[in-house]
């Protein structure tokens, strides 16, 4: 910094707190400039000034008028939390028919059959159960895939139809 | 306390999502202060604002439920009100509107001259005086400094709220702050700003 002033940018660097490029040449320079020290008193003025309250004068009862104005909007409420619970149901009865359908329930029984052994459960680290996991399931892997595939068009319905209307908002 | 007074806001959402007026009252008399910041400083019409900021709350309590607490609930106020400024501005006041192409916003294009006298009987009032130097600035920088200073969000905040890149908030900040600065040097001299702040 030497003898070149402290930038503009510096100083409301220095107020906003964000850090600096050289903070031990910013102030040796700044306890000796008195161009630099002015330049900082005119933006601590500013500073302060920013920080006054703009004449915001709203009427009195304001809130009460806003919330009597909604009034009408009450009433006709409860429709979108019906249509979001309606498609939340629809959303779970699908991936609950499409898990019975593809499961293979021999082989699922009997896979938890094996596993509530004690003997064999108190003896499985955790490579041993992910094998007998898959086998298991009796090659059966596309229920796995089914799984992976129900919550991918569960995730998909709530991002495109249910957020959208709050991405709306964002963007209107 | 930061805590609690969110805890409070997701009471009051609750309640005024099962069809409480009273609970939206408190609602609105949490959000309007920062409503009124926004609306106030973005636009010039003064008859205006107090309809805006009512169509602000109205517009928050009819989109109250896509709100997933994704971000602030003051981010997201802040942004439904940038945004309800910005479509009045459009469609009343097209002149003004061309500051707002974030490309094509410039210092020089600010206008430095146009004062009416009665502007300037309000200035000498040094509690007014910040206030009249900013209405000469573009709204994109009024609107930044005010949620900066007075609102203090942060420059992420700020950026959600506008649509810029943290970058871009930090270098508009800096840069109406220098102009407003330099309007405020240029009018008033240095002592008489300094006996004015204390």
């Amino acid at each position: 910094m030497g003898s070149s002033h402290i930038t503009e940018e510096d100083i409301q660097n220095y107020l906003d707190h964000n850090p600096l490029s050289n903070e031990t040449s910013f102030h040796f320079h700044l306890k000796r400039c008195e161009h630099c020290q002015n330049s900082m008193m005119e933006y601590r003025l500013l500073y302060g000034d920013l920080k006054r309250e703009p004449d915001v004068r709203l009427s009195e009862h304001f809130a009460a008028t806003v919330a009597s104005q909604i009034h009408s909007h009450v009433k006709t409420r409860s429709r979108p939390y019906i249509s979001e619970q309606l498609l939340g149901i629809s959303g779970f009865v699908a991936a609950l028919i499409a898990t019975l359908f593809f499961l293979d329930w021999k082989s699922v029984l009997g896979f938890l059959t094996r596993i509530t052994l004690p003997k064999i459960h108190f003896n499985l680290n955790f490579f041993e159960s992910v094998k007998v996991i898959i086998i298991g399931l009796n090659g059966h892997l596309y229920l796995l895939f089914f799984a992976v595939l129900t919550l991918c068009i569960v995730e998909v319905l709530d991002r495109f139809i249910l957020r959208t209307r709050e991405y709306k908002i964002w963007n209107e | 306390m930061e805590e609690n007074r969110h805890t409070y806001v997701y009471q009051l959402i609750d309640e005024i999502r099962s069809g409480n007026q009273r609970a939206f009252q408190d609602f609105v008399e949490i959000y309007q202060r920062l409503v009124g910041h926004i609306v106030f400083r973005m636009i010039p019409n003064t008859s205006d604002r107090e309809d805006l900021c009512q169509d602000v709350f109205l517009r928050v309590y009819k989109n109250l439920d896509t709100f997933r607490f994704q971000c602030k609930m003051s981010t997201w106020i802040a942004k439904i009100a940038y945004n309800t400024c910005l479509n009045y501005l459009q469609k009343k006041r097209p002149v003004l509107y061309k500051d707002l192409a974030h490309g094509t916003m410039s210092l020089e294009d600010i206008d430095g001259n146009g004062h009416s006298p009665d502007m300037a009987a309000v200035e000498e009032d040094t509690s007014l005086r910040i206030h009249a130097e900013l209405e000469r600035l573009p709204v994109h920088y009024r609107t930044l400094l005010t949620l900066y200073h007075l609102d203090e969000m942060s420059y992420y905040e700020i950026g959600r709220i506008m649509d810029l890149p943290e970058g871009t908030v930090k270098n508009y900040l800096f840069r109406a702050r220098k102009k407003l600065k330099e309007l405020l040097v240029s009018k008033y001299k240095v002592d008489e700003l300094w006996e004015a702040a204390t």
